[in-house]
């Protein structure tokens, strides 16, 4: 109603007003002029309450609308629900559907969220950054901590750092009333604990006084779970005394509840103690994370850094030789904090992932928008006699979309259902090592994205029935008659179909190709037996065992005392497994001309007893070094096959001369095959093995005190028997000598990085392949038997005129076939063009392996005619008579 | 009987008793904003004179809140006229304030009965 409309009223009502008046006034005997006179007397100031009255009635115009509006979207609601309940066959498909594309995404963005998204757990987080010294002379992302030296000169000259705190990480033991026990520890100064902003829970922390070793007062601070787990959360622990490596130790605080190190988590707090005055040197075990100024970025600090590296050869100048900095590029870098805990790699592959759930989701709008295709085709009609009585394009769109709407808010609060529920069966199955892993779920954020999203796809697919809606009309009109439906209204079915296609085998590519590196991977020798064999780690602290003899006596009685339990066959012990990190040693074979300018690379050497490699199951050629050799009274060595091949390319390398510092020659007794301990996907592994006890003029290395022992069993190990046992023969031993880090070797095979990852990351492209590929082949068969339904005059015509069940057969998988061709096509193009971003997950297969690329389309392929296979049997069933009947 | 334009000078009605006695008079039955004027006049012995200027204004707020509806019809004298019937909530309205009209009027009917003294 327009603003005249109203005013029109109002005067009318005016009028009628004035006239009764009048009318009564001369009733009383008032001539006619004179009651018009005093009845507009009566009346008064008449614009201003008209005005008065039109702006109310304004008013109440306004609120009617907006009333209006909000029930005629309820009633277009009410009107969708009750069609979508009509046909529960097409709600739940569709829902279904959306619900895996929905769930799919949401738990990719969660995981994104956390781990990438998110920033760390401390107070301003950016801020924090963290130092290390690159060397891309070993390695493109080899990296070093910084020695004692640079640490100081950082902490002196680096004027943009607020805070710089160094810290050690170590398995340590410790014996408390409950007996001893391996924990994991860490040694810090002060100043870290400042720059992470960290908190007591109760008690103190490390103060920059507990770090002076003459102060005879060693302190330590408990992480919060280790003390929940182990002291039972009893506060009464402050001010008791443990043992750390035998140290009595005073148990001073309790850390913050959730407090951990940024890339691992802690038991045990305690002081670091770096002594400033002795001598520079060129050891880089130190890690350190700092804090930056308010204000200042990363560049500004790295500039600082590079200015004082570079100083180094002048500053430490028995440390850092101009030479060494040159050879291995040496400089010093600060990193986002959150940069190094998460590393380029997991960033890639999370990116990876989140691609790879947003192609599900494509995939699975596309069934949706084929299946609201349908429906509205099939709705033509009502459509059609609702625009005749008058419903506009606007209401026909409002109930389309509260239609589309209804569909993805369903879908996404079963998808947030779903997510949950995949990402805790993902979460059982992550492997070791992958940070911030673990607390994902779904939680406000990706509820909040999942939402988003629903709404934002029930705003696309409302748009559906909307598209060609001008032919409507004319659909009334026909009376939707006719044999055949427009090709031009199977090409967009056909087009979303056909892309569907394509998007399932670029996943499906991705998925295979990760599943040929993990099969590639499982085929590689890593040079040792995985299976049968348990290992543990030893942690022998008393002084006694710095002797090295004493160290090697001790292993080799429990060696015998193990090898005579049932079921094991042998047992050694080594400085670290196969795939763990090892020291190394300028290793030098006797004929070997020394390079003048160049010190001896650092080769992987162990000190090992004579059974390490029976019990690894690794393969000598020769002999292993005898328990005389362990004495120290014979310098015997085994080296393995790269490391010969080096030293003496193509000559025998048993009876040669080896040795790692010091300048006496052991001579090499055995050589391994080739053995894979940094990795199964890199090269075979240069190392060389020496006796526990060195010879005279020997290398300077110690003691074993850190051994770990390896045990091969007969059969599968029964570690609940096994472990019980060693743990009795060690008691009876030395009972303050912990046991650590059981596991049997197969586990510790699965959980290195590079097998772990790519089963994880296999797993997921695989899960995500696996919906697209069923969403696609759910997508042929939906559009190719409406088809066929749509067809079934036409198919029934063409029987009745002669044409044989071959032909029709043939005409319905002409189709399909069409579809599932340029799919895949396209798909494979694609393929080509992404599977590169996997490049860095894959191991022995490139990118455009042909032999998963042609599986996968015939994989495709073989579906896409199953898929066919019903509905094309009804056609060829089809009994003309009835067909033309139903016209 | 004294001639309408002979009433006294008009008595200001506060806003709303002006509301309650329209809602008194609607509460008879449908009537138009004419009617409801002439009604209150009689029923006050045309004591009360209800102005043109605040009944209609007060009429279309009444609309507004819900408590009249209005329909179009035609008054005696065959014009077109709005006719204003009481909602639920406007007799909901008038019972509130009748409660609270009478609450005060008693009130004010002690203060002015009380001894000066």
């Amino acid at each position: 109603m327009s603003k005249e409309d109203v005013d029109a009223d109002i005067d009318d009502e005016f009028q009628a007003h004035l006239e009764l008046l009048i009318e009564e006034l001369m009733a009383r005997g008032m001539p006619g002029d004179q009651a018009l006179e005093a009845a507009e007397r009566r009346m008064g100031n008449v614009n201003r309450w008209k005005a008065e009255m039109r702006e109310a009635e304004m008013r109440i115009r306004q609120v009617k609308r907006r009333r209006e509006r909000v029930g005629y979207f309820l009633r277009e609601a009410d009107h969708a629900a009750r069609s979508l309940v009509r046909r529960p066959g097409f709600t739940a498909v569709a829902v279904l559907t959306l619900a895996l594309g929905i769930g799919a995404t949401t738990a990719g963005f969660s995981v994104l969220d956390r781990v990438v998204l998110r920033p760390l757990p401390y107070t301003d987080a950016d801020r924090l950054v963290w130092l290390d010294s690159p060397v891309p002379a070993q390695g493109p992302d080899a990296a070093w901590g910084l020695s004692v030296a640079g640490y100081f000169q950082f902490k002196d000259e680096v004027g943009t750092l607020e805070e710089l705190g160094g810290f050690a990480p170590a398995t340590v033991s410790l014996t408390g009333d409950l007996g001893a026990y391996q924990v994991r520890g860490v040694s810090v100064q002060a100043d870290l604990l400042d720059a992470l902003s960290a908190r007591p829970a109760f008690g103190r922390l490390i103060e920059d006084e507990d770090d002076d070793p003459d102060a005879g007062h060693r302190v330590l601070v408990l992480g919060y779970d280790f003390w929940l787990r182990e002291f039972g959360g009893e506060p009464g622990v402050l001010g008791s005394v443990v043992r750390i490596e035998g140290e009595p130790s005073e148990i001073v605080g309790i850390m913050e509840r959730g407090f951990e190190l940024p890339d691992r988590e802690v038991d045990v707090w305690m002081p670091l103690y770096l002594d400033r005055t002795q001598p520079p040197t060129n050891a880089h075990w130190l890690s350190a994370v700092g804090r930056l100024g308010p204000g200042v970025t990363l560049t500004e600090t790295q500039v600082e850094l590079d200015r004082i590296t570079s100083r180094f050869p002048e500053l430490f100048p028995g440390a850092y030789f101009p030479g060494f900095m040159e050879e291995y590029e040496f400089r010093t870098r600060a990193r986002s904090l959150k940069d190094h805990v998460i590393g380029p790699e997991l960033r890639r592959s999370l990116w990876i992932v989140v691609g790879a759930v947003s192609l599900v989701l494509l995939i699975a709008c596309a069934n949706v928008a084929n299946l609201l295709l349908v429906r509205t085709e099939s709705r033509r009609r009502e459509l059609a006699v609702r625009s005749a009585l008058g419903a506009g394009r606007a209401q026909l769109a409002l109930f389309a979309m509260a239609e589309s709407l209804m569909l993805t808010i369903a879908g996404a609060a079963l998808g947030c259902l779903l997510a949950e529920g995949a990402l805790r069966g993902l979460l059982s199955m992550v492997p070791a090592g992958l940070p911030r892993l673990v607390e994902v779920s779904v939680g406000g954020t990706s509820m909040v994205f999942a939402a988003l999203l629903s709404l934002l796809l029930g705003l696309v697919f409302g748009t559906v029935p909307l598209s060609g809606s001008s032919a409507r009309y004319r659909a009334l009109r026909e009376g939707a008659r006719g044999l055949t439906a427009g090709r031009t209204k199977h090409r967009l079915r056909k087009v979303v179909v056909t892309s569907q296609v394509a998007l399932a085998v670029v996943l499906l590519a991705g998925a295979g190709l990760l599943l040929r590196s993990f099969q590639q991977l499982r085929e590689v020798d890593p040079g040792f037996e995985p299976r049968n064999a348990v290992a543990f780690q030893l942690s022998m602290r008393r002084p006694h065992y710095r002797d090295p003899a004493a160290a090697a006596d001790f292993l080799r009685e429990l060696a015998q005392r193990i090898e005579a339990l049932p079921e094991v066959r042998s047992v050694g012990s080594g400085e670290a497994l196969p795939l763990a990190e090892a020291g190394c040693a300028p290793v030098m074979g006797e004929e070997q001309a020394p390079d003048p300018g160049r010190s001896p690379p650092c080769t992987e050497k162990q000190q090992v007893s004579p059974g390490f490699f029976a019990a690894l199951g690794v393969e000598i050629e020769g002999q292993t070094p005898s328990w005389q050799a362990q004495d120290g009274g014979v310098g015997e060595a085994v080296v393995t096959a790269a490391l010969a091949d080096r030293l003496w390319p193509g000559a025998d390398p048993i009876g040669r001369g080896i040795r790692g510092s010091g300048s006496a020659w052991y001579r090499v007794v055995g050589v391994t095959g080739d053995l894979r301990t940094q990795g199964i996907d890199a090269a075979p592994t240069e190392a060389a093995f020496f006796p526990l006890v060195p010879i005279e003029d020997g290398p300077l290395w110690g003691s074993l005190t850190t051994p770990v022992v390896v045990v091969r069993t007969v059969s599968e190990p029964r570690m609940g028997a096994l472990v019980p046992a060693i743990r009795r023969i060690l008691l009876e031993m030395d009972p303050t000598v912990p046991l650590g880090n059981v596991e049997t070797l197969e586990r510790h095979l699965a959980d290195t990085p590079p097998v772990a990852r790519r089963s994880f990351m296999m797993t997921l492209l695989g899960l995500a392949g696996g919906m697209a590929l069923m969403l696609s082949i759910v997508g042929i068969y939906g559009v190719v038997s409406y088809v066929v339904g749509q067809r079934t005059g036409e198919l029934g015509l063409r029987l009745a005129l002669g044409a044989n069940v071959a032909q029709v057969a043939e005409l319905v998988l002409k189709d399909s076939l069409g579809m599932a061709g340029s799919g895949i096509g396209i798909g494979l193009i694609g393929a080509l063009a992404l599977t590169r971003t996997l490049e860095s997950l894959l191991f022995g297969v490139s990118p455009l392996d042909p032999l998963t690329l042609s599986t996968v389309g015939a994989l495709l392929l073989a579906l896409t005619l199953a898929a066919t296979w019903v509905p094309a049997r009804r056609a060829m069933r089809i009994d003309p008579a009835e067909a033309l009947q139903a016209e | 009987m004294r001639h309408i334009s002979e009433l006294p000078e008009r008595v200001d009605l506060l806003q709303g008793t002006l509301d309650m006695l329209i809602l008194k008079a609607l509460n008879v039955g449908p009537m138009h904003g004419y009617g409801v004027a002439r009604w209150l006049e009689r029923v006050t012995d045309q004591t009360l004179r209800v102005e043109e200027g605040s009944l209609y204004p007060a009429l279309t707020r009444m609309a507004e809140r819900g408590w009249v509806d209005r329909v179009w019809g035609v008054s005696e004298n065959n014009r077109r006229a709005r006719f204003y019937s009481l909602t639920e909530l406007g007799k909901r309205q008038l019972g509130r304030e009748t409660a609270i009209w009478s609450v005060f009027s008693d009130a004010v009917a002690r203060v002015l009965a009380s001894d000066p003294g």
